[in-house]
């Protein structure tokens, strides 16, 4: 597999761009491209992960991020993760209201360990599917993980040029006349 | 008014002007630099931190071709300036995005580069969009020359002469700026990283840096042209003239959507200005040497509008009609008068109101000017670690409440009249750089960028209006995750007061030229020399004190440069 290695702004424009390129709206789309920060700081390859989700069922993550929002305010207490790529994006959305509001959302995997989602460093090994969310009652004492990595986890190229060409369907395509007038100014400077 | 309590330490509540009146974007683009203006705040910062500048690399044939490398220490860390210059044809010399050639290219290094990583760069930084960076690649940048103007200076000191200082005036700058990328792009180091740097933790430190170290690099570039054509007869620059030659920038409509974009952000920055400006006018009384500096001020001001000219027709109108207005209003500052009143910062202010925006503006920025160190804590309030978060469980009636003291100019603006919608922000295809497009007949408006911010507020507006207030944000947004970017905005703006611009960005009226001016105010840029209503040439750094100079701090002529 191939991979290159991007900044964590490049990783969130580029998640962002994807999901509104997919058809999700903005404010969705600012969350996923969190999302993608908080996941590649913990050792996924974000970029493949939202590419996967976005071209699967985008119904699945609107239904998730609703989700998530139900469990930070209380009006839910557990939300079940179905399939691996969307979890672990679902994962990634959790993760990034955790850190961004305070809260503590917390994971429980498989083996029935609760993990807080603030004190993760690693997620690539985790299976989503086997897992639930869930808001936790009392505070966590440990100082919470901020970034995991200080670049994010490599980006497979494949899954690159998937969200590239999701990122380019918000893209207008150049005419005479916005190259003339688009920017305002001319096209040579000398002075 | 806005009243706020803007600081604990049992500081009584300040006046702050109502963002109503600061945020139209008529008032932004009469936006002047002040002593909270990002270069201003470097220049303290390296001042206060003993930093010295060194040339450890200076790599250039006789016509000023290759590469140099300048070092220097700040809050412990070393950062070096990487600077390339190639030969450039005229024809491919383009201020736009779209050129692909550029007289001089940098980076900002994290550390001092050994021969390996020059190569690295040299190999990188002359391709900017199209090259690759790495983690300890701070800022990318690049700069043509005003050849003219370069060719003048070279040729003067070459024959022993110092510059014309008319054409000094009237130009500025050796080199302008065309585009200085941070916070990630193309694989630079992410604002995090900086974020934790004592010194350049503040907003765009680190390209204000960048471009502080270019002019130094365009000074030495000239004077060495200069040596090399005639070593016998060669001057260097006089020290009043190098100071007065800063760094030009040419900034086009891609940084017009980063106000929109980054509330917070915004909302600090403003914030800080209008708290420095609330606790000027609270003032009770100015002491004899505040009322000397306040004299000094006005005449440097005036000085610094009589050696602005621009082409630009309607700007020109505005600064001739805010010359005549400084030169009438020289009376209001009268010592004794001053005296006389209470509050007379105040009193001069409520004056101004009678006066045009520019010259409102301009007596805002003298007064803040006038205050000195007093409002520099406020410089540490202006970064934002992040920008807003969803608060899903806030009640809707909660949610209403924010839309309507915080968005009644949204709610006041009639879309269905075209006038409303006549222009949309789009993201072109070929440089992937933001656009403004007529609706009307051009393509793309499907695929227009979300700064229709007035018009999302109106929408949402309409879809709560059957919605019991008991409901949650988070309920809502599962039934129209179309809300939920409009949400997070109203929800910071209950503690943001000044994170929105209150005009329509679609509007026939909007002119992009105004948030750029307002942006680059903040940081610190003078002489704003429009070339269209969407992009504009200014000047950073002039007046402000060189390498040589640092130690010493800011010099008189930081705020409005002044050639004496």
């Amino acid at each position: 597999m191939t991979t290159i290695l991007l900044s964590y702004n490049e990783v969130q424009t580029l998640t962002r761009k994807a999901a509104s390129g997919a058809g999700l709206p903005h404010g969705v789309a600012e969350d996923i491209g969190q999302a993608a920060v908080w996941l590649s700081a913990r050792g996924v390859d974000a970029i493949r992960v939202v590419v996967a989700a976005l071209t699967d069922d985008r119904q699945k993550i609107l239904a998730g991020q609703a989700a998530i929002d139900a469990l930070c305010c209380g009006e839910t207490e557990e939300i079940v993760l179905e399939d691996r790529d969307c979890g672990l994006l679902l994962i990634g959305l959790a993760g990034a209201a955790s850190m961004n509001a305070g809260l503590t959302l917390a994971v429980r995997l498989g083996g029935g360990d609760l993990v807080p989602l603030v004190r993760v460093s690693d997620v690539a090994e985790w299976v989503p599917s086997a897992a639930t969310l869930r808001l936790m009652s009392c505070d966590v004492d440990d100082t919470p993980a901020r970034f995991g990595a200080p670049r994010p986890a490599a980006t497979d190229v494949g899954g690159y040029a998937e969200a590239l060409g999701l990122a380019a369907k918000t893209y207008v395509a150049a005419t005479e006349l916005s190259r003339a007038q688009g920017a305002g100014a001319g096209t040579t400077d000398n002075d | 008014m806005t009243k706020m309590v803007l600081d604990l330490e049992a500081r009584p509540a300040l006046t702050l002007r109502s963002p109503d009146v600061v945020m139209r974007l008529r008032r932004m683009g009469a936006s002047f630099p002040t002593r909270l203006s990002f270069l201003r705040s470097l220049i303290r910062s390296l001042a206060e931190d003993g930093s010295s500048v060194s040339r450890p690399v200076w790599s250039m044939d006789d016509r000023g071709f290759g590469d140099a490398v300048y070092t220097l220490k700040l809050g412990g860390h070393d950062y070096s300036l990487v600077a390339f210059s190639s030969p450039l044809p005229d024809e491919l010399r383009s201020d736009r995005v779209i050129a692909e050639a550029w007289d001089t290219s940098y980076v900002l290094y994290d550390g001092v580069p050994d021969v390996a990583e020059i190569d690295r760069l040299r190999a990188n930084a002359p391709r900017q969009e199209a090259g690759r960076f790495g983690p300890r690649d701070l800022v990318l940048s690049r700069a043509n020359k005003s050849v003219r103007f370069f060719e003048h200076v070279a040729d003067r000191l070459a024959g022993g002469r110092q510059p014309d200082r008319d054409r000094l005036s009237e130009v500025g700058y050796l080199l302008r700026t065309t585009a200085v990328y941070g916070n990630g792009k193309f694989g630079i180091a992410d604002r995090f990283v900086l974020a934790e740097r004592q010194w350049l933790d503040g907003p765009f430190q680190a390209e204000m840096l960048t471009v502080w170290l270019i002019r130094e690099f365009s000074h030495d570039l000239v004077e060495h042209v200069a040596r090399c054509r005639a070593p016998e007869t060669f001057v260097p620059l006089a020290p009043e003239l190098r100071r007065h030659i800063g760094v030009g920038n040419s900034t086009g409509l891609g940084m017009a959507p980063f106000l929109a974009n980054h509330p917070l952000l915004l909302n600090n920055w403003v914030l800080a200005r209008e708290t420095a400006l609330a606790r000027v006018r609270s003032k009770p009384y100015l002491d004899d040497a505040t009322l000397h500096r306040l004299a000094e001020l006005w005449r440097q001001a005036g000085t610094h509008l009589d050696q602005w000219t621009v082409e630009d027709d309607a700007l020109m109108a505005r600064i001739l009609g805010l010359r005549g207005e400084w030169a009438e209003a020289q009376a209001w500052i009268d010592p004794a008068r001053l005296r006389a009143v209470s509050c007379p910062v105040g009193s001069l202010l409520d004056r101004s109101r009678f006066m045009s925006v520019d010259f409102q503006e301009l007596l805002a920025a003298l007064v803040i000017e006038m205050a000195g160190a007093e409002n520099d804590d406020l410089v540490d309030s202006m970064a934002s670690v992040r920008e807003a978060t969803l608060q899903p469980g806030m009640r809707l009636s909660a949610l209403c409440g924010l839309l309507r003291d915080h968005y009644g100019w949204a709610l006041a603006i009639a879309f269905d009249k075209p006038a409303e919608t006549a222009q949309f922000w789009y993201v072109s295809e070929e440089k992937l750089e933001p656009r403004l497009g007529r609706r009307a007949s051009e393509p793309g408006a499907d695929l227009e960028l979300p700064l229709d911010i007035a018009r999302q507020i109106q929408r949402l507006d309409a879809d709560l209006a059957d919605e019991p207030g008991t409901r949650t944000v988070a309920a809502f947004l599962a039934d129209f995750p179309q809300h939920r970017h409009a949400v997070r905005r109203i929800q910071a703006a209950a503690n943001a007061p000044y994170s929105e611009i209150r005009d329509n960005l679609l509007s026939e009226r909007c002119r992009p030229i105004n948030m750029l001016r307002c942006k680059l105010a903040f940081f610190g840029a003078s002489k704003f020399d429009p070339r269209s209503d969407r992009w504009t040439r200014i000047t950073l750094f002039q007046g402000a004190p060189t390498a040589g100079e640092i130690a010493v701090g800011e010099t008189d002529d930081c705020w409005l440069p002044v050639l004496r």
